[in-house]
């Protein structure tokens, strides 16, 4: 019993690092319709950035704001200057192509910056240490990450469904050009919530390097995960990103701590499960009919 | 020495020749632009050159050739999408049924064995030729053979130029031209050319004389002359000519020859550039290693160890400089498997080496099997590579996954605890580690209580099995992890509180010098054993590991340490060779008794397994002034291979 409770902790976790890995694709998917392939690499690079920082002037929390900071602002030139060039058009696959391209660019870079080394970044000392539950010590580090992604998922329920910028954000999906014409400069908004999914995906390569690593192969890793974890919820729905990063994480806790043999295939087990039973992914909008 | 040209023959004098021989070699050229220098028929001019000569060299060995008049117009589909004045083409059907239609005649006329010696070298018209070739000897007609200068074997004999492709109306053709025409009316004291036009003849000549091993026989051993067809062969008569070719010419008259055209080199002087004798070709290395994704420190060290040693040699071995084609073995082994094609067939190198990933190993095996062609393995430890699946093509300087694991279970068990659990990636290496390790352990006495096994390569978020790891309190643990899943199972198990308080144990390449300082603390005290260790103090890896920092900036680590011993492996294999590689069983026979002291120790190569047999050494981690690294706590001696599955 005491296993499962832990295991079922470890779960949470688990899904809630998935969230904050997957939360800025699904934002930028839900809202943009674009399918932003450079989500892995972003990732990755965030953690880089991170792991600079904390090397250079050790501090994590430093690595947590500036990683964000320079991969969102690497996405608003980005969008600036190639996404958006695609708005409006049918098929998925120029975005595809394009955001793959880049993907494999950012990725080469790092490279050449960072090395191939397997590298790790350590948390910050505060949340060192281990807190006790039942007979086990269970990671500060990991509990601290578990509030955070609930604070996360909050935050971004709340400023779009509940602000100004929140509606006029989903009206500019629903009807871009009507939007226009009640004064809104659309193409800022836009370009303003691609920033913000790619800032997303730098800050969770910073809170994920102490758990996951960063080494070249990761980006790949965490865009499936991620592209997992949308498809599953619902394409572009951040109740459905949240829901199931919950749903795999569980999945692979337990695949792995009791059928360890399946785990490597148990999450897309999860997924196919889902998309049989409900095609549009578990919150699913839209999807299901294109 | 009177030659044969049929155009100025009278048919009495055809028919006559005819009786004494059945070769014929037909020209075949363009008119087509050749730059603003050479004349439309240039083509022709050097075809008919290369005939006449290889005409001279047969008839010296008292083959005689008809040569028939040149053909003038090919297929030149150029001139279709460039506007060069002048140039005529015709269809390559046409030029197919051509070619089929003269051998036809030919060979109604005595004349079974020809040999079309093409200079218009766009590929449709080669295509077309051998096209019409083909049906001729299909169709039981006459032998006939279409020797290609473009194909490697014999463009290695001509200029870098030649083989970069520029073929047309470049030096190439300029020298020819100008060779052919000098011996006519000695305008000019070209003479040196000579050896290009001796080097094209030879690619001629050499299929024709080889084209008629029967008739050659039937000249020196004087049988019937009237044997002139041989049944067609029922498979590829073609390539049957050309396995011909290789047994019928000795090794001694393409010396002879060879040698030859080298002397005629030396006579030049004020001959273009493109006749200057070639230098010794350099011996072409394949080394198929990941530069990309999960493994590409692996790969890097691997490379960086290996040139290290090659500078160290100068870059040559057996006397020819050693060139290295490097290509990506990613991790994928249907795209890795395609690379290893790729270098030897399309690269066309001596022999390969390289492969980090035993999926990959296993997944090329028999590629290089059914080739017979030579891998020298620099890292996957896949057993069976040593044991069922053994093959004298795959020699390995590097270990099996067997060896660092099989000493670690009796000591694991005299010194640390009786319950173990295991903790491997799932796939062929993990298995290979666990097996060894449980097998020793087990009988020592110990129990294995259970075998975690992880989902690779990716094995994400490791708390679920760190969990179980603690849940299930064994006196030990024993985990074999590499490269990202070492550092981040490691990590875990500090961020668990497991360092120190369960001893965790393990193959080297968990904690070796790759990942160690990613780890930092969490893996201070692990024991591993392994082949190698940063701080082996002897005078051979204290040598090795500081010239390793001051090439690289980065310390050494065991794959580093293979990648530098493989290139030893390589430069004293090709020495004993003399630097022939075109035997892959004189290679093949020199690498067993390669042998000597390296920074791993003593190193030999164990003829039954084809692996090295070396000493594995148990280590700790522990703080060191510049960051941690493994302390050699103890040596195992000499560990071998058993080459079955009777110990794990």
């Amino acid at each position: 019993m005491e296993n499962f409770l832990i295991q079922l902790l470890n779960g949470f976790v688990s899904g809630m690092l998935l969230f904050i890995l997957a939360a800025g694709l699904s934002l930028i998917f839900g809202l943009m319709d674009v399918i932003a392939l450079t989500h892995g690499a972003f990732y990755l690079l965030g953690g880089y950035i991170g792991l600079t920082m904390v090397r250079a002037l050790d501090s994590f929390w430093l690595a947590l704001l500036v990683a964000p900071l320079v991969v969102g602002l690497l996405g608003l030139v980005i969008e600036n200057f190639f996404i958006r060039r695609l708005y409006g058009r049918a098929r998925h696959l120029d975005q595809v192509l394009l955001t793959f391209g880049m993907a494999l660019i950012t990725i080469d870079l790092t490279r050449a910056q960072w090395g191939a080394y397997v590298e790790s970044v350590s948390g910050p000392p505060q949340l060192a240490g281990q807190f006790r539950i039942f007979s086990v010590d269970f990671p500060i580090y990991r509990l601290a990450l578990l509030a955070f992604g609930l604070l996360l998922a909050l935050a971004l329920w709340l400023i779009i469904n509940r602000t100004r910028l929140g509606a006029i954000v989903r009206a500019g999906v629903s009807d871009a050009q009507m939007v226009s014409g009640l004064g809104i400069n659309i193409q800022s908004v836009f370009a303003g919530v691609f920033a913000f999914g790619c800032a997303l995906a730098g800050l969770a390569g910073v809170v994920g390097a102490p758990i996951l690593s960063l080494y070249p192969g990761l980006d790949s890793e965490i865009l499936i995960l991620a592209l997992v974890v949308v498809v599953v919820g619902g394409l572009g729905t951040l109740e459905g990103a949240f829901f199931g990063s919950l749903l795999i994480g569980l999945a692979d806790t337990f695949g792995k701590a009791f059928i360890p043999e399946f785990a490597r295939f148990l999450i897309f087990a999860v997924m196919a499960a889902v998309l049989l039973i409900r095609p549009g992914g578990l919150f699913g909008l839209k999807g299901a009919d294109s | 020495m009177p030659l044969y040209f049929l155009a100025d023959m009278t048919w009495v004098e055809v028919a006559a020749l005819a009786r004494q021989t059945n070769v014929a070699l037909v020209p075949t050229g363009a008119t087509e632009a050749h730059g603003p220098h050479l004349p439309l028929s240039t083509d022709v001019i050097i075809a008919l050159g290369a005939c006449r000569r290889a005409a001279e060299r047969l008839a010296a060995e008292n083959i005689l050739c008809a040569i028939t008049p040149p053909f003038s117009y090919a297929v030149t589909n150029f001139a279709r999408s460039v506007p060069f004045a002048r140039t005529i083409t015709i269809p390559a059907e046409t030029q197919s049924q051509l070619v089929y239609s003269v051998c036809e005649s030919l060979a109604a006329h005595g004349f079974n064995r020809i040999v079309f010696s093409n200079h218009h070298l766009e590929p449709a018209n080669f295509d077309a030729i051998k096209a019409g070739a083909r049906r001729a000897t299909d169709a039981g007609i006459a032998r006939v053979a279409v020797p290609d200068v473009r194909a490697p074997r014999w463009a290695s004999m001509l200029t870098e130029e030649f083989r970069a492709g520029s073929r047309h109306a470049g030096s190439y053709e300029t020298s020819l031209v100008m060779a052919d025409r000098a011996d006519g009316d000695d305008r000019d004291d070209s003479e040196g050319s000579a050896e290009c036009v001796t080097r094209s003849v030879w690619v001629c000549g050499f299929y024709s004389h080889t084209l008629i091993p029967s008739y050659a026989q039937t000249l020196k051993g004087g049988q019937p002359h009237e044997r002139k067809t041989d049944s067609p062969q029922p498979t590829n008569p073609r390539r049957r000519n050309r396995m011909n070719t290789l047994n019928g010419l000795t090794r001694r008259e393409f010396l002879k020859i060879a040698g030859l055209t080298a002397a005629g080199a030396t006579i030049g002087g004020s001959l273009l550039s493109a006749c200057a004798p070639a230098p010794a070709v350099p011996l072409k290395v394949g080394v198929l290693l990941p530069y990309t994704d999960i493994y590409a420190v692996l790969g890097e060290s691997i490379t960086a160890g290996m040139e290290m040693y090659f500078d160290e040699v100068g870059g040559t071995a057996g006397g020819r400089k050693i060139q290295l084609i490097k290509e990506d073995e990613g991790t994928a082994v249907d795209a890795a498997a395609q690379k290893a094609r790729k270098l030897v067939e399309q690269d066309e190198v001596a022999f390969v080496t390289g492969i980090v990933s035993s999926g990959v190993l296993a997944g090329v095996r028999d590629y290089f099997h059914n080739n017979k062609k030579l891998l020298i393995c620099s890292n996957a430890g896949a057993n069976s590579i040593s044991r069922a699946a053994k093959t004298p093509y795959i020699w390995r300087t590097s270990f099996t996954n067997w060896q660092p694991n099989w000493p670690m279970g009796a000591w694991a068990f005299k010194n640390v605890g009786k319950k173990a659990i295991i903790s491997v990636p799932d796939y062929g290496a993990g298995a290979d580690m666990a097996s060894a390790f449980k097998n020793s352990f087990e009988a020592a006495g110990g129990q294995v209580v259970s075998l975690q096994k992880t989902p690779f390569p990716n094995m994400g978020d490791p708390a679920p099995f760190i969990t179980e790891l603690k849940n299930a309190n064994p006196d030990l643990v024993y985990a074999f992890y590499s490269g990202g899943a070492a550092v981040t199972f490691v990590k875990a198990w500090g961020s668990f509180g497991l360092a120190g308080k369960i001893p965790l144990l393990g193959a080297g390449f968990m904690t070796e010098e790759d990942v160690l300082p990613a780890q930092g603390d969490a893996a201070l005290g692990a024991k591993t054993g392994l082949h190698w260790s940063l701080m082996l103090d002897t005078a051979e890896n204290n040598k090795f590991k500081d010239a390793y920092k001051k090439k690289t900036g980065k310390d050494a680590n065991v794959f580093a340490v293979t990648g530098y011993d493989t290139g030893r492996v390589i430069v004293e294999m090709l020495n004993k060779v003399q630097g022939d590689a075109s035997k892959v069983d004189k290679l093949i026979e020199a690498i067993p008794s390669v042998s000597f002291t390296g920074p791993r120790g003593p190193f030999t190569l164990d003829a039954k397994t084809q692996n090295p047999k070396q000493k594995v050494y148990l280590r700790e981690v522990a703080k060191y002034p510049d960051g941690l690294h493994n302390k050699v706590l103890q040596d195992f001696g000499e560990v071998v291979d058993p080459g079955d599955n009777s110990k794990g």
